[in-house]
């Protein structure tokens, strides 16, 4: 019983602690593959 | 350059009023902290937010929003022509943001020294709280309107590395803030979501982070309307050609921009009413009334005046048109945090303000606008300065 | 980047470890959460109360909380409606408008231990905690005084004490969670003389309370109060007179506050998922539109150059040409004119040796 999930607000608590970490990875990596993507839009 | 302009002296009667009402606001704030919350407010276990929250998060935070809406239009929704007015907008928004922050750790809070250490926010994130993500948001939000503030300081104080480092990252920033702000604009209104029966069915809506993102947008737009306008009063003789040309152009785009936005608003409010079958609330008590008199009041009516005054170029309209949006804002906000919150409850048990609460609600407001006035009157905002090129 | 392999793959296995660990100790069949099972609850039967008020005193002593300015012996205290407040995490109200056996119904009103508490969902430090025996649990020592606790509590329990300066808390009932970790009654269960407080699992109590609605179907209304309201609680209430006339709101729903805010919350990903994809798209074309139009302004600009060059380089050539042949005709005639001199002068010289005149024409002027 210590261990499992019983209640939504277990399950939120659980999964939001992840979500926040992978959102905050997400806009870092955004920014990354915009520069990646435009970086060598100059050259033409 | 131009601080000596306004400079007419430390003793002018602008200062000495608000002198003194600094002077007794401190003196009341000492009172807070002397005998707790209950010293100088009303806040009750019925209604634990009083005009505080309801002025400092609410309205405020949508007033920032001038920030996000004007870098978006700039710098993503290619306005770029009108460049001028970013510096403001950028200074509303950071002003804004740190009066929300500052005004609520410092005297909203019952332990403001666990939220300024972040202690428990390390150890217990509360990561399922709405207001954490809001608090995450806004925190992160400063940071980068600090960050775009910054360079004027640093031109300011002739630091120009610094400031050209800065610079780099607008469009980064410009993405982040309107990240950010949609984000914790949206969930202001989320989180009057989990209590569903408190509030007034007609305010009560699965929408309404929806409704306060839209409405945060015509917000920051029609105060840079109105702060473009107050600046232009006071602050004429600071302005460089290049802010007045564009001025006309400002307050005609944003007007326009302004009015398709309430027009959305107004839209998914009516969708609102009819997912939820929530017409017959609308004449069967004063709260319909007053849900009408706002929907179409402050919404529908400076909608259609922001549309005349673009379709006749009449920018004197539009300046007070916005007015009239931000009012409509100010009373949307009240009325779901605190005057169809609990409309349960008789008359009696209702929450009024004491005079020391709107007291010290002022003295705040005179402190942020002593500390624009001294920023505008010191930092290139209004102009660009003279030894910086404009980046654009 | 110096991230060795090893370390890269070490992660990757935490990672999957991590995932695998949380789908199986997850026990919600299809997303639906039952709450811990053999959890504890109340069931009040108002039908039993006589508002004696000895919960009260028990509650008071038990939580050592200050003694009140009305003795709990003095009932006149039920002539008004009160609230929980942080000094009383429980009172009892009496309801004059209603009557039931020629009495009136009196209520207990304190926290009613949510399955899901919203108030928990509420808190930005976690401070609030259901407990697998029942209570849900105040940690003090996070707390930063925000009350949104209270503006999310849909019964309208959480207290806060607002006249304290320095280290003001959220005050509410604890279903006296140290006693029954100790294996005692909660204080007011213990001391209500009439049984109408009874402690027990809370499907148990739903099973009393559902056996006595249909034993006394005229003592009762046919609703188990908390069986299902904002997601169920673990106190329970049977009432004999509509549950609206006793103060209980009958128009929460039965959706949970954690529910509700799990849907708002769900939209914040997308919002970060998705805004900077469509910004930077917005912002590549306008870009792009910039470019396009740099670029056409450009090569406007040079075909307008090249053809304002092309034409003064013809007129300077016609110029040079002209000049030119000026210049040649001019120089022809010079050369023709100074030997037509010579000539003549020769001529002239040898021919009137007598006459010693010299004779010479006007220059050409080149």
């Amino acid at each position: 019983m210590e261990h499992g999930i019983y209640t939504l607000h277990d399950f939120m608590k659980q999964n939001e602690d992840l979500t926040y970490i992978l959102l905050g990875v997400s806009l870092v990596l955004a920014t990354l593959a915009w520069m990646f993507l435009t970086e060598r839009d100059d050259d033409e | 350059m131009p601080d000596k302009n306004s400079g007419r002296g430390l003793f002018t009667l602008t200062n000495l009023v608000a002198g003194i009402i600094v002077i007794i606001g401190l003196y009341l704030i000492f009172l807070r902290f002397k005998g707790g919350l209950g010293a100088v407010t009303n806040f009750s276990d019925d209604y634990p937010w009083g005009i505080w929250k309801s002025f400092f998060i609410f309205i405020v935070v949508p007033i920032g929003a001038a920030g996000y809406t004007t870098g978006a239009a700039v710098y993503l929704f290619g306005m770029e022509k009108y460049h001028s007015v970013v510096r403001l907008a950028v200074l509303i928004g950071f002003l804004s943001y740190c009066t929300a922050a500052g005004s609520l750790t410092l005297l909203d809070v019952g332990r403001p020294e666990r939220i300024i250490m972040a202690y428990p926010f390390v150890v217990q994130p509360g990561t399922t709280s709405l207001l954490f993500e809001v608090a995450l948001c806004v925190v992160l939000y400063i940071t980068v309107l600090l960050i775009e503030f910054l360079p004027f300081s640093c031109e300011w104080l002739g630091y120009r590395k610094a400031r050209n480092w800065l610079l780099k990252g607008t469009l980064a920033l410009a993405i982040f803030a309107v990240v950010l702000s949609t984000m914790h604009q949206s969930t202001l209104g989320a989180m009057w979501t989990i209590t569903p029966a408190k509030l007034h069915p007609l305010w009560q809506s699965p929408y309404l982070p929806v409704y306060f993102f839209v409405s945060s947008i015509f917000s920051g737009l029609s105060v840079l309307i109105i702060m473009t306008t107050i600046c232009k009063h006071f602050f004429k003789h600071l302005m460089n050609e290049r802010y007045l040309d564009e001025d006309e152009g400002v307050i005609l785009a944003f007007g326009k921009g302004a009015c398709v936005a309430m027009l959305g608003y107004l839209t998914i409010q009516v969708f609102g009413l009819a997912t939820a079958d929530k017409w017959h609330y609308l004449f069967s008590s004063m709260y319909g009334y007053w849900y009408l008199l706002e929907l179409l009041g402050f919404v529908a009516l400076p909608c259609l005046f922001f549309a005349m005054g673009c379709r006749e170029k009449n920018t004197k309209l539009i300046r007070w048109t916005a007015v009239w949006t931000l009012l409509g804002i100010i009373l949307n906000r009240f009325n779901v945090t605190l005057l169809c919150y609990n409309y349960h409850l008789p008359f009696s048990e209702k929450y009024t303000p004491t005079w020391m609460e709107v007291w010290i609600l002022i003295t705040v407001v005179t402190i942020v606008g002593l500390v624009f006035r001294f920023i505008v009157t010191r930092m290139p905002i209004l102009y660009d300065h003279p030894d910086f090129k404009s980046h654009h | 980047m110096s991230i060795s392999r090893r370390k890269f793959l070490g992660w990757m296995g935490a990672v999957a470890a991590g995932i695998g660990a949380s789908s199986s100790k997850t026990a919600n069949a299809g997303g639906h959460f039952t709450g811990y099972p053999d959890s504890m609850g109340v069931l009040h039967d108002m039908s039993l109360c006589v508002g004696c008020r000895l919960c009260e005193e028990a509650c008071n002593k038990v939580n050592d909380l200050p003694q009140p300015d009305k003795p709990f012996t003095d009932l006149t205290v039920l002539d008004e409606k009160r609230r929980t407040t942080p000094t009383s995490h429980t009172v009892v109200n009496r309801y004059d408008n209603v009557e039931y056996n020629g009495k009136p119904v009196f209520r207990k009103m304190q926290c009613n231990h949510c399955l899901e508490p919203s108030c928990a969902s509420a808190c930005m430090v976690a401070a609030f905690k259901k407990s697998p025996e029942g209570a849900v649990k105040y940690d003090p020592t996070v707390c930063v005084g925000c009350r949104y606790c209270m503006i999310a509590c849909p019964f309208e329990i959480p207290t806060y004490e607002y006249n304290e300066n320095l280290v003001p808390l959220v005050q509410k009932c604890t279903m006296c969670a140290p006693r029954i970790e100790k294996g005692e009654l909660p204080a007011c269960v213990e001391v209500c003389p009439k049984e109408a407080l009874i402690f027990h699992k809370r499907d148990d109590l739903i099973k009393i309370a559902r056996e006595r609605i249909r034993k006394y179907p005229d003592r009762y209304v046919d609703h188990i109060y908390g069986e299902h309201e904002m997601g169920g609680t673990s106190w329970l209430y049977l009432s004999p007179v509509p549950f609206h006339e006793v103060g209980m709101r009958e128009d929460l729903g039965v959706t949970s506050g954690p529910e509700l805010a799990h849907g708002s919350l769900g939209l914040v990903p997308m919002i970060v998922g998705l805004w900077p994809a469509f910004l930077l798209g917005m912002k590549g074309m306008s870009l792009r539109r910039e470019k396009v139009a740099t670029k056409e302004k450009a090569e406007a600009v040079a075909i307008a150059v090249a053809k304002a060059n092309a034409e003064g380089d013809e007129k300077v050539k016609k110029a040079k040409e002209f000049a030119e042949k000026q210049k040649e005709i001019l120089l022809v005639k010079a050369k023709t004119e100074q030997e037509k001199a010579v000539k003549k002068a020769l001529e002239e010289a040898a021919e009137s040796e007598s006459k010693t005149e010299t004779k010479i024409e006007e220059d050409p002027d080149a």
